[in-house]
């Protein structure tokens, strides 16, 4: 397996729109690198630039050390699994996934070997002689993995491959991809703009926006500790609640205060300089609103039940209180609309960030 | 930046220049009779290869609209088509449009009706002898039922109106709209790409038609512009000119008849090229 | 489909819409379709065509007979197969190359003057050649100028007639033959061909395994239809483009037919137009049979 590394890449198109900025990157091998987005952030472009589907405009792809910039696909030893299967319609199943091979002109049996291994791997054995046409889009998907796998390729791209599959399939399809990766020890880079494909998939997370690199690092450290307010709102279901507030200094003591409420917090010194008195957002995860007081640190919210969504396991509740929270609890029948409610909030799980730019003021 | 093979940029140079130089075939001929109809004696005898008229000389368009019946033959190409078309249009769109509906009775048999008119032809005896026992001889109406309902625009319209959405009918009968009401206030106008795709078509094809006018007009003052220029090219009858425009080769005759017969046909050219593509992939064609 | 009464009231509204096209079909379709009979009957315009006694297969007897049909019948199958097999990839081909050019405006172009021909009856054609292809036209002028001496007769001699006809037939046909693939070919999604990149294909392979199978579907289709007008062999072109220097090769069916109406030979004439007419209808049928054969029932007409 091999490393991939990608050295302040951009792309600017012909209409001058910047799609990705300088963006520098490092997959280890064997690792699975996620790229995750909104629409339109560059991760499907940056994709495109490893496999030699687009051009660089800017900078450099080096895999296992070298630059592979001036080299078309076929050079590279990547391969690539596409959102919509992209499999040949007038090939067999077979055919598909030897197409590769019998391009380089290998030896039939070795073709037929490394063809049958595959199939094994992903359980399709059984429908190798039949047409795309007449395959669910589960098996199909299978065999752009199949078609893929075949190869043995340096690197593995995937380019939003469960989106579009229902809901249940994605699920299984989730497990065999990791399952996959797990048994292949390949080298894998994910696109998909489904943020809990990218949290249950990666070893490491890549959160773009605008065609820049917001923040890489692994799923739970991106969770707990956002540098940003976008990386902080767009992982993580329902969305962060976000407070704006003020930040105030006393020696030591820091304290935010809001219209909702009023909490003290441990703040590095380090981190935020001399210019204390600024105007922040407080960020807290739905899951850290409570319903009982914890801690004697913790501070209150109080406001109106407006929407209960019950899940069964647990419950959105969507609370009115000079703005809109989100909290979720336990599932229990107690709540109705229009309650008043108590929420507690502790403060190690206040993110602070600032207002004007969004970044994220670090407690440690 | 990614290097293409030394045979792949050689393949664009070459077919480049191929499908160049065949375009440059594609609209030379024409070129070549407007040279040649505005050219006088000196230079067109000398033949060859013009590319540009070294003179400008109109005796070639005199003396053709000198000859009767040109501008007769002109009235009639354009009433032609003027008539023809809409009407055209209009029967063909109403013929496709029960074969549309899924609850039209009998829809499958009235299909094939229409569909065999496209394969098996009674041939030119028994239709001329029809005309004849209905009086469309020598009549300007027989143009009007020449291709008015061509099966293969039946069925252009007929796919084309199977991909509107069922919503939109369902949704109008919910009002309390009658089945004509839907298709001419809905249908129709829903319809405007693909029935200006076989507006196109008919016009090309009633301004092109020679051979009915040949076959069934023996009046004179009745045959449609490409008879006559059929007659002045093909049949010869530029030699009635040479006596009274001396010295005028007959090439340029010729050539300047078939300019007039162009000119207005060039008109077309533009809606040729916004509407085929889209009207074939509308009609279904490739399915 | 089956319809109860009420279902029938109901949608009687539709057969009203149908009734003049059918009217229209019937009368000036279906009648003449009938008016066949006249080949197995001894016609005359007094008796009318019900009146005049039956004769049965005589005309056809005289027909195949004689040479002068079957010389006819020999020239239409020999142009018709020529233009059949060369017609037919042309377009095809000319959309593929079509398609390679990246410069959109370049092949925008190029496919825009490519539709002027059609725009074109063969009466504007074949004056047009006639002036281009003459002794002193520019085609033979430019022989000259690569060192061809003497000018060729293009118009006049059996074989180069021949030729001219099925070249000048491809290039009008060729724009609009075009079209219908490059719809085909614009609704092939660029994923299959980015894929095959990956796979290692260059563009001549990725135009093989993936372009051109798209297009069979339709060229089946065209296929079986040109079928149609096997016997056909292109009468407006030939009749407005031919002289009697080279009738031996290019009198066709329908040239014979105009032949024998002139001459007021009724019977003969529908004879052999009616001839024309089963001909293509079997072999529209054996066509779509064979393509349904080879391809499990799924390609075909109907």
């Amino acid at each position: 397996m091999s490393d991939l590394v990608l050295k302040n890449v951009s792309k600017v198109f012909n209409n001058n729109v910047t799609a990705v900025r300088d963006f520098n990157l490092e997959v280890q091998s064997g690792e699975f690198m996620v790229l995750v987005g909104p629409s339109g952030c560059g991760k499907s472009t940056t994709l495109a630039m490893i496999a030699g589907l687009e051009d660089l405009t800017s900078g450099e792809i080096l895999i296992d050390g070298a630059t592979v910039n001036t080299l078309p696909p076929k050079d590279r030893d990547i391969a690539m699994v596409f959102q919509n299967y992209a499999l040949y319609p007038h090939m067999t199943v077979y055919d598909n996934m030897s197409f590769s091979l019998k391009l380089r002109h290998w030896e039939k049996s070795k073709i037929d070997k490394r063809v049958k291994e595959a199939a094994d791997i992903l359980e399709m054995s059984d429908y190798l002689d039949r047409f795309p046409k007449a395959l669910s889009g589960g098996q199909r998907q299978r065999v752009a993995l199949g078609r893929a796998i075949v190869r043995k390729p340096k690197v593995f791209l995937f380019d939003e491959p469960l989106s579009n599959l229902d809901a249940k399939m994605r699920t299984v399809m989730r497990l065999e991809l990791k399952k996959l990766h797990d048994r292949l020890g390949a080298t894998m880079v994910y696109v998909t703009h489904d943020q809990t494909e990218a949290m249950t998939l990666g070893d490491h997370i890549c959160v773009m926006n605008d065609g820049e690199l917001q923040q890489m690092d692994t799923p739970l450290e991106i969770y707990n500790n956002p540098k940003n307010i976008f990386v902080g709102s767009f992982i993580g279901s329902p969305q962060m609640n976000l407070i704006d507030g003020r930040l105030e200094a006393d020696s030591d003591n820091y304290e935010f205060i809001s219209e909702l409420f009023s909490i003290k917090i441990k703040i590095n010194k380090n981190t935020i300089g001399d210019d204390i008195t600024r105007d922040v957002k407080a960020g807290i995860r739905p899951e850290h609103l409570f319903r009982k007081q914890q801690g004697e640190n913790d501070s209150k919210i109080t406001g109106r039940i407006a929407i209960i969504e019950p899940f069964g396991s647990e419950t959105f509740i969507y609370v009115e209180s000079q703005q809109q929270l989100v909290a979720r609890v336990k599932a229990d029948n107690t709540y109705s609309a229009s309650d008043e409610i108590e929420l507690w909030v502790k403060p190690e799980h206040i993110n602070l960030f600032y207002a004007d730019s969004g970044l994220a003021i670090f407690s440690k | 930046m990614i290097k293409e093979s030394f045979s792949s940029r050689l393949f664009d140079v070459v077919n480049i220049l191929l499908l160049l130089i065949l375009s440059f075939t594609m609209f030379y001929p024409f070129l070549y009779c407007l040279v040649l109809s505005l050219s006088s004696e000196a230079y067109a005898s000398q033949g060859g290869f013009f590319l540009y008229p070294r003179s400008f000389d109109l005796t070639a368009y005199e003396a053709v609209f000198s000859k009767p019946h040109l501008l007769t033959g002109l009235m009639n190409s354009i009433l032609r088509v003027l008539i023809s078309v809409p009407i055209s249009v209009f029967f063909t769109a109403l013929c496709a449009y029960p074969l549309s509906r899924n609850e039209t009775p009998y829809r499958r048999p009235l299909f094939l009706f229409v569909l065999f008119t496209m394969l098996f032809s009674g041939g030119m005896v028994p239709i001329y002898l029809l005309y004849h026992n209905i009086g469309l001889l020598d009549n300007r109406l027989v143009y009007l039922v020449q291709g008015l309902m061509l099966a293969f625009n039946v069925i252009l319209v007929r796919n084309y109106f199977q991909n509107i959405p069922e919503s939109m009918h369902q949704a109008a009968m919910i009002d309390g709209a009658s089945e004509w009401y839907i298709f001419f206030r809905i249908y129709l106008p829903l319809s405007r790409p693909i029935l200006a795709t076989i507006a196109m078509f008919q016009t090309i094809f009633h301004w092109n038609a020679w051979f009915d006018a040949m076959i069934y007009m023996t009046s004179d003052t009745k045959v449609v512009l490409q008879g006559f220029l059929q007659r002045i090219v093909i049949q010869q009858e530029w030699q009635q000119l040479r006596d009274i425009y001396v010295g005028l080769p007959p090439e340029s005759i010729k050539a300047a008849t078939v300019i007039i017969t162009v000119v207005p046909i060039l008109f077309v050219f533009p809606f040729v090229l916004r509407h085929f593509s889209k009207g074939i992939m509308l009609g279904g064609l490739k399915e | 489909m089956v319809q109860n009464t009420s279902q029938y009231q109901k949608n009687k509204v539709l057969l009203y819409m149908f009734l003049p096209c059918a009217v229209y079909y019937f009368i000036f379709d279906y009648i003449p379709m009938g008016g066949v009979i006249i080949a197995f009957k001894d016609y005359s315009i007094r008796d009318g065509i019900l009146g005049s006694p039956w004769i049965g297969m005589g005309h056809f007897d005289t027909l195949f007979g004689g040479s002068e049909f079957l010389l006819v019948l020999r020239n239409t199958l020999m142009i018709s197969i020529i233009k059949i097999i060369c017609g037919f990839i042309a377009p095809v081909i000319f959309a593929l190359l079509l398609n390679e050019i990246r410069a959109g405006f370049l092949s925008r172009g190029i496919q825009s003057l490519s539709l002027l021909p059609y725009l074109f009856s063969w009466v504007i054609l074949a004056s047009i050649f006639r002036l281009t292809f003459s002794n002193s036209g520019p085609v033979n002028e430019m022989l000259s100028l690569i060192g061809v001496d003497k000018p060729v007769n293009w118009l006049s001699d059996d074989v180069w007639f021949i030729f001219v006809i099925v070249v000048t037939d491809i290039w009008k046909g060729l724009g609009i033959g075009a079209i219908i693939y490059l719809a085909s070919i614009a609704s092939i999604p660029l994923e299959l061909y980015k894929a095959a990149k990956i796979d290692g294909a260059n563009r001549f392979q990725q135009m093989l395994f993936i372009t051109l199978p798209q297009l069979k579907p339709t060229m089946i289709t065209l296929l079986i239809l040109s079928m149609g007008g096997f016997l056909s062999a292109g009468f407006d072109q030939i009749y407005n483009m031919y002289n009697p220097l080279v009738y031996d090769v290019a009198d066709i069916i329908d040239t014979y037919v105009l032949r024998m109406l002139t001459d007021l030979n009724f019977e003969i004439a529908t004879a052999a137009g009616m001839f024309k007419s089963v001909v293509a209808v079997i072999l529209i049928m054996i066509s779509n049979t064979i393509s349904k054969r080879l391809t499990n029932g799924e390609q075909g007409l109907y």
